[in-house]
């Protein structure tokens, strides 16, 4: 392993493979920025590039664009509201918040920061895990799953604050839009009215970008000024108290982390529903936190970012166990590797453990990279939030409306991202959150489906949700993360009493 | 007099047809061809079609390029609607997912297409199937324990429509055994997957997945070892050393299986089509082409255009007599 290791770091140190990285990395980033194309479409797009390449350059463009993307996407998440990719949705709930506050570079500063260490935590972590990453993978059936999106979903109790009621009907109304299009258990189409858009379901980008970037949008042109207008005597800039707040907040970095490794090894879940559980969970671990959870609190950008890119090392755990793709890009990487005359899968880490650890190297090197250039960056990146909402309105509508149709090249997204626009801008002025719309959105399918084939093995029998160990764990974490915060409070409360008595 | 200028000006245009198919061959491609990919990024149709393209435009003379789309939706419809609408000039081509693609015509579900009336440009690969279980996991040790089963047997499979669903349909229905299907697996090595975690009892599964699976160096640690064969579907001997439907008297079912057939617009002049043909032939049997498929267990499987046409219309046949089954599973919901 140690020579296969050494391998990878020769293959990456020459010029052209620096060059390479540095490309894919940029390209990462742009894709990563540019809300709806994402690092998917940027892999899929470089594929015929690297048809005359060695199998590990190719690695290494691909290993660059995937560790770069989130980071991108982290920006136009905390600088627009708008999350460059469907993980970055988590960020705008405190990034924004703190965007507006004049903080933009503080919340770049830190998201960046927690993307490079989630990412280099997520690298190790499947570097350590390789021995055991099978029984890992197979830990998992619908049942854990089934367990798994009903932690999640117990976030929009928590996300929901004081307005648990509204929250309660978003949620309602998310898992509506989730269960709209085929599914999968029957091949049936459902609540389509007839409408091909709709049988495919309605596609998280074009729904998030709608939500939340031409949404803010449109308050912005009701509301005039720029996103920081409140804010302008606010030092702009505070981009290295941004990167020290990783390191004073590193519980929070190494728990999101943990999570994005986690359920990045688990197919089907995804970097979405990583990010959004290292919210909530960091948002249940601090209930009585000194700003509020949607307010601009820094571990609410810390959380998701370390967790989103922490996702890229975990996807690769079932791809080398099992030739399985852990999220959308490591199967279009799949793609890259058939193409070379590589089969993924035990036999890639079997015949080439060089090409494994190439990947490796590319993958912590680009997150790091992309890091840099960030962090180089976001003094001017911030300024954004001072443009007038003259040249910001029309500038940022196009290019979410431009990445909307990227998407698939199809009009109706484009559609789509307008719906959600108005349904996004008409919660932001009745103040229903959206969060928790946006958390059932994404659960809402994983949970039908996990919970409709966990009956279909039991027969019926509810018995299989608390007779495996794991779905007992993951329900036990359920009900702690529930009544956590509450007995946390208490225990606040109570030692605050006791101290004021003894005064 | 009117008749004759009527029977003049068809003579002449016939003619004109004539002279111009040759001449419609010389001058095709001039542009770029699209190859439509009706699955998204990543997956099987995906790399097979990016990887035939290069070659597909040696053999076109290498003048244009063939490029690459994906456009999914519709479990393959909307791609193949697309094809189906173009300007019928070999513009567009589409490598279809057969029996699937058939399934919404079969069962009279809209689609927007028909395979029937599809050109057919040639095969490229085609699959057949095993049937698995788990060594470790599985209740059934063998295809006599699989008859003889007095509970439901246990099938995690894709959803009902997909090619795997509606095989496994057709073989138990034959066989006799009702199975309970678990479905919404997204892929065929997914719900492999659930085979070892004991999600259900056995599947089915392509023969060449199932030997990409098991290969390894060392047995022990091939990551799918878990899986073992108790069925082969077909009527020679089996690669597996496992009964075959052939040895149980169901020879039909041999046609059971995958196959991935490239198609251009219907209407398509019948010149352009036979160049775009001889160059998909001479494409897929192109030595590198073929060291690729066999490197990456993707074999090919080369039929040129008449011996496609013939299999699609071969399949068509033989699944519309289950039209009954597979509209039942089509709209089975719980």
């Amino acid at each position: 392993m140690f020579e296969a290791l050494i391998e990878g770091i020769v293959n990456l140190s020459s010029p052209h493979s620096l060059l390479l990285l540095a490309a894919g990395s940029a390209v990462g980033l742009l894709f990563g920025a540019i809300p709806g194309l994402g690092g998917t479409t940027a892999v899929a797009l470089l594929i015929s590039l690297t048809f005359g390449m060695e199998p590990w350059q190719a690695i290494i463009l691909m290993g660059g664009v995937m560790a770069a993307t989130s980071t991108g996407g982290s920006v136009s998440a905390i600088l627009l509201n708008t999350p460059g990719i469907a993980p970055n949705a988590a960020t705008t709930f405190d990034g924004y918040p703190l965007a507006q506050q004049g903080k933009a570079g503080m919340a770049i500063g830190a998201g960046a920061t927690a993307s490079a260490l989630g990412g280099v935590i997520g690298v190790i972590s499947l570097v350590a895990v390789i021995p055991i990453m099978k029984a890992i993978v197979l830990l998992f059936t619908p049942p854990e799953f089934f367990m798994l999106a009903i932690f999640g979903l117990c976030a929009i109790a928590v996300s929901s604050g004081d307005r648990l009621l509204q929250g309660l009907i978003t949620a309602i109304i998310g898992l509506m839009v989730g269960f709209v299009g085929y599914y999968d258990v029957t091949s049936t189409v459902r609540f389509d009215f007839g409408i091909p858009l709709l049988e495919d379901g309605i596609k998280l980008v074009p729904a998030l970008i709608g939500l939340f970037a031409i949404s803010e949008m449109i308050n912005l042109a009701v509301k005039g000024g720029s996103i920081s207008e409140g804010a302008s005597d606010v030092e702009i800039s505070r981009i290295s108290d941004g990167v020290k707040s990783v390191f004073k907040n590193w519980s929070t970095m190494i728990v999101g982390s943990g999570y994005g490794t986690f359920i990045g090894a688990v197919p089907g879940v995804g970097g979405t529903v990583a990010a959004f559980l290292s919210y909530s969970t960091q948002a249940q671990r601090d209930p009585t936190p000194d700003i509020e959870y949607g307010k601009g609190n820094i571990k609410g950008v810390i959380a998701p970012e370390s967790a989103n890119n922490a996702k890229d090392g975990g996807s690769l755990i079932p791809t080398l166990a099992f030739g399985i793709p852990g999220s959308a890009e490591t199967a279009v990487f799949l793609g890259v590797l058939v193409l070379h005359g590589i089969e993924p899968g035990q036999k890639l880490l079997e015949d080439h453990q060089d090409l494994v650890f190439t990947l490796v190297v590319a993958l912590t090197v680009s997150a790091v990279f992309a890091t840099l250039v960030v962090l180089a960056l976001a003094k001017y990146m911030a300024l954004l939030t001072r443009i007038s909402v003259h040249m910001l309105i029309p500038t940022v509508t196009v290019v979410a409306l431009v990445g909307a149709f990227a998407l698939n090249t199809e009009i109706g997204d484009v559609v789509i991202a307008f719906i959600f626009a108005f349904i996004g801008y008409f919660m932001i002025k009745f103040n229903y959150p959206r969060v928790t719309f946006t958390i059932a959105i994404v659960l809402g399918s994983i949970t039908e489906l996990s919970f409709h084939q966990s009956m279909l093995i039991s027969d019926d029998q509810f018995s299989i949700f608390y007779t495996r160990g794991l779905s007992v764990f993951l329900m036990f974490l359920t009900v702690l993360s529930l009544a956590f915060p509450t007995f946390r409070r208490k225990m606040k409360e109570r030692k605050l009493a006791k101290q004021e008595a003894e005064k | 007099m009117i008749s004759k200028i009527t029977t003049g000006a068809l003579a002449l245009s016939a003619v004109a047809m004539i002279a111009s198919a040759p001449a419609q061959a010389m001058d095709f491609p001039k542009k770029n061809i699209t190859f439509l990919i009706a699955y998204g990024p990543g997956g099987g149709f995906d790399t097979i079609t990016r990887k035939l393209g290069p070659y597909l435009k040696k053999y076109l003379g290498g003048k244009v390029n063939i490029v690459a789309k994906n456009l999914p939706g519709g479990r393959g419809k909307k791609a193949a609607a697309f094809l189906a609408k173009r300007k019928p000039n070999g513009s567009h081509i589409l490598m279809f997912n057969m029996p699937g693609h058939a399934m919404p015509n079969i069962i009279g579900e809209k689609a927007g297409y028909d395979v029937r009336k599809i050109d057919w440009l040639g095969r490229v690969a085609q699959f057949r199937y095993i049937i698995v279980t788990s060594a470790k996991k599985g209740k059934y040790k063998s295809i006599q324990d699989v008859l003889k089963a007095k509970s439901q047997i246990k099938i995690p499979i894709t959803g009902p429509g997909t090619t795997g669903y509606l095989a496994s349909a057709i073989l138990w229905n034959a066989l006799g055994v009702q199975p309970k299907y678990i479905t919404g697996y997204k892929s065929s090595s997914r719900y492999a997957l659930g085979v070892i975690r004991g999600d259900g009892d056995l599947t089915i599964l392509a023969k060449g997945s199932f030997k990409k699976y098991v290969s390894s160096k060392k047995k022990k640690r091939a990551a799918f070892k878990d899986l073992k064969p108790i069925l082969e579907i077909t009527n020679g001997k089996s690669e597996f050393g496992v009964p075959t439907t052939g040895e149980m008297g169901q020879k039909d079912l041999a046609i059971l299986g995958g196959d991935r057939i490239v198609g251009t617009t219907p209407g398509t002049p019948k010149a352009i089509k036979d160049k775009l043909a001889g160059a998909l032939y001479k494409a897929v049997t192109d030595p590198e082409f073929v060291a690729w498929g066999n490197k990456v267990g993707r074999p090919v499987a080369p039929l040129n255009s008449k011996d496609a046409t013939k299999l699609v219309g071969q399949l068509y046949s033989y699944y519309v007599q289950y039209k009954d089954i597979l509209s039942a599973s089509n709209k089975k919901t719980r």
